[in-house]
């Protein structure tokens, strides 16, 4: 499977993923026009900057192989995906009740309170698994990289990581 | 190799599927004494607002079983085990075998002992079957009482009311979700609910239900309070606390204290026989102590962790947390840990960050050792890692006094 990983030194903060993720998740897939139309694009990367103001990161979901979101949802909405590896929502069992938020580690999970739905990054899989925001990333930051599978550990530790290593 | 797993809900499903997702050939039953596919308890008080069908309900899909070859019996409760012949009984007479066994039996609702509560129209909220036997008795304009002002009980309450019944709440102590919440955050929602037309009566109890004989049956038509005032009902629902499902194991040798004592690998005194979810008294990882925190994400997570270790996959499980979400009328209220530590050795600090928004962090040295957040909880997760890693929390801890929250906090 593959992960979305970052260069932390490629990274300027410029937040271009941010808006590239909204846009492709809003019904219109243009900032201007779902702006224009009152929808409200919810974005689920988030580009945080360390307290000494040195290096960004821009957080979605880590994928983690023993997801909290899982367990902790009470309805079976949010649950890992077999055939692709991905933790996904099934947002038609999803009611809103904000378990899964709060057990996230990373806190990544957005509470869409208009629609009482909880939204996380799926790589953009509808979207022909082609994620918005490496694409969009002008410095070529986020890296959309494919994880070995044979070395169970190693995908381990590289699911919940963010930053890219020299390895990758 | 033969599983048995007794209880077809969050602890039991978690532990089948992680059971066959190590052994693709074992022989795994479930069995369960309700007559339903496995539901998500929690959504019974969806369905009494009419907000969810019954099939909507269900965790897993229908070929879920099918798939997965677990064999489920429902409609029979287990009234025994023989753990020296390794066999479990029956009501209805069948005898299992096993070489590994789960108990994942769940809770049941604490019933008072006050004259007219084995009335028909006096429930508790626990099961499907008691949603459908409260929505029968439940029409549009009637009159609901709710005795205790815990979670499943205002779960219940706010329910009812969203169906459309004028809705009392009897408290005995002077505040809602005492177990969850501060007078502070407490407050602020039994406002909310109170302003929603929620009544809520404080200090108070239940001393006696009474009820006119209807079709041969007594039937329950008010509640008479301590305080001496008559309160008319249609239906009485008891959320009065839950005590664990572990009469049937009297005379089996497996230790029961408040639930069923379990080690590091869930596994009870008894070898080759495991206890997961509410009806397990298993390690908590604040106290370190052994005690039951009867939620849902606890139920799946031992249930997960079982279930590796009765694969033969051992794993020794991290201990559970206190922790509920709550959401009344768009507000959410998330809250975890130990949010109600009072005294010298903690450091709590409350913030009022705008209207219907308030936030209570308490912290022991330098670690965060629970929270209460009342709206906008986005993010809550954060800070419940911090308290269940023990994050030590140095100059993030400022930032956070602030009621900033933000992924740094764990760089
Ligand atoms: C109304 C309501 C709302 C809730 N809301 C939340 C919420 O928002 N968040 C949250 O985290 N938790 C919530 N909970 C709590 C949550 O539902 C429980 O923590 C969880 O269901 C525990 O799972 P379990 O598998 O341990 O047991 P249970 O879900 O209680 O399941 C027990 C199983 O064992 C079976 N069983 C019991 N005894 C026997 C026997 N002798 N023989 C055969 N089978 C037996 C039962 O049929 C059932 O299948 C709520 C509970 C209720 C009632
Ligand atoms: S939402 Fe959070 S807990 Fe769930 S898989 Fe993603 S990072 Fe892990
Ligand atoms: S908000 Fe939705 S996905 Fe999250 S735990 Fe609740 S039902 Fe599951």
């Amino acid at each position: 499977m593959k992960q979305i990983l970052v260069k932390t030194e490629r990274c300027i903060g410029c937040k271009s993923c941010e808006l590239a993720c909204s846009t492709v998740h809003s019904g219109s897939k243009d900032f201007l026009a779902a702006v224009l139309k009152r929808e409200r694009p919810v974005r689920r990367v988030t580009v945080e900057t360390n307290r000494e103001n040195t290096v960004n990161i821009p957080v979605q979901c880590r994928q983690c192989r023993e997801p909290k979101c899982v367990t902790a949802c009470m309805t079976g909405a949010m649950h890992l995906d077999e055939a692709t590896g991905l933790v996904l929502n099934r947002e038609e069992k999803c009611v809103g009740c904000w378990m899964c938020v709060m057990v996230c580690p990373y806190g990544v999970i957005v509470p869409n309170e208009e629609d009482k739905k909880a939204v996380k990054c799926d790589q953009c899989l509808s979207g022909g698994h082609n994620p918005a925001c490496v694409k969009a990333c002008p410095t070529g930051a986020i890296k959309f990289i494919e994880i070995s599978e044979f070395d169970k550990n190693r995908k381990k530790e590289f699911l919940t990581k963010f930053v890219a290593g020299e390895e990758a | 190799m033969r599983y048995v797993i007794i209880g077809n809900s969050a602890a039991g499903v978690f532990a089948a599927e992680t059971i066959r997702s190590l052994d693709k050939s074992g022989r795994i039953e479930i069995i369960s004494d309700e007559r339903y596919p496995a539901y998500a308890r929690c959504l019974t008080s969806y369905y009494l607002a009419g907000q969810m069908s019954e099939e909507q309900m269900m965790i897993r899909n229908e070929e879920f079983y099918a798939n997965n070859e677990i064999v489920l019996n429902t409609g029979q409760k287990v009234t025994g085990i023989d753990t020296a012949e390794r066999q479990v009984r029956t009501d209805n007479g069948h005898i299992y075998g096993y070489d590994k066994l789960l108990i994942a039996t769940g809770a049941s609702p604490v019933m008072p002992d006050i004259p007219g509560a084995e009335m028909k129209g006096v429930f508790g909220l626990r099961t499907l079957d008691d949603a459908k036997g409260i929505a029968a008795c439940a029409g549009q304009g009637g009159h609901a009482v709710v005795m205790g002002g815990g979670f499943v009980s205002l779960k219940a309450a706010y329910a009812l009311l969203k169906a459309g019944l004028s809705v009392t709440c009897i408290v005995s102590s002077g505040q809602i979700l005492s177990q969850m919440l501060d007078r502070e955050a407490a407050r602020i929602l039994g406002d909310l609910l109170i302003s929603h037309g929620l009544d809520i009566k404080f200090h108070a109890d239940a001393a006696e239900i009474a009820g006119d004989s209807i079709d041969g049956e007594m039937t329950a038509r008010s509640v008479k309070l301590t305080t001496g005032e008559t309160i008319p009902a249609d239906v009485v629902i008891i959320g009065k606390g839950v005590t664990p499902n572990t009469g049937f194991l009297s005379g089996s040798g497996i230790a029961v204290d408040r639930g069923i004592l379990v080690n590091e690998h869930l596994e009870t005194t008894v070898p080759d026989i495991y206890a997961a979810g509410d009806a397990a008294q298993a390690l908590d990882i604040l106290t370190g102590q052994r005690s039951i925190n009867a939620i849902w994400p606890n139920a799946a997570e031992q249930g997960t962790a079982a279930g590796r270790n009765m694969a033969g996959s051992p794993v020794v499980y991290e201990g559970s947390l206190g922790m509920n979400s709550a959401d009344f009328f768009g507000l959410s209220t998330i809250a975890a840990g130990n949010p109600k530590a009072e005294g010298d050795e903690y450091e709590v600090v409350k913030l009022f960050p705008g209207r219907h928004l308030y936030r209570r962090l308490v912290f022991k040295g330098d670690n965060l050792i629970g929270y209460i957040l009342v709206g906008n909880t986005a993010r809550a997760g954060i800070l419940t890692s911090l308290i269940r890693e023990r994050v030590p929390l140095g100059s993030a801890k400022n930032e956070l006094k602030q009621g900033r929250i933000g992924q740094r906090l764990l760089w």
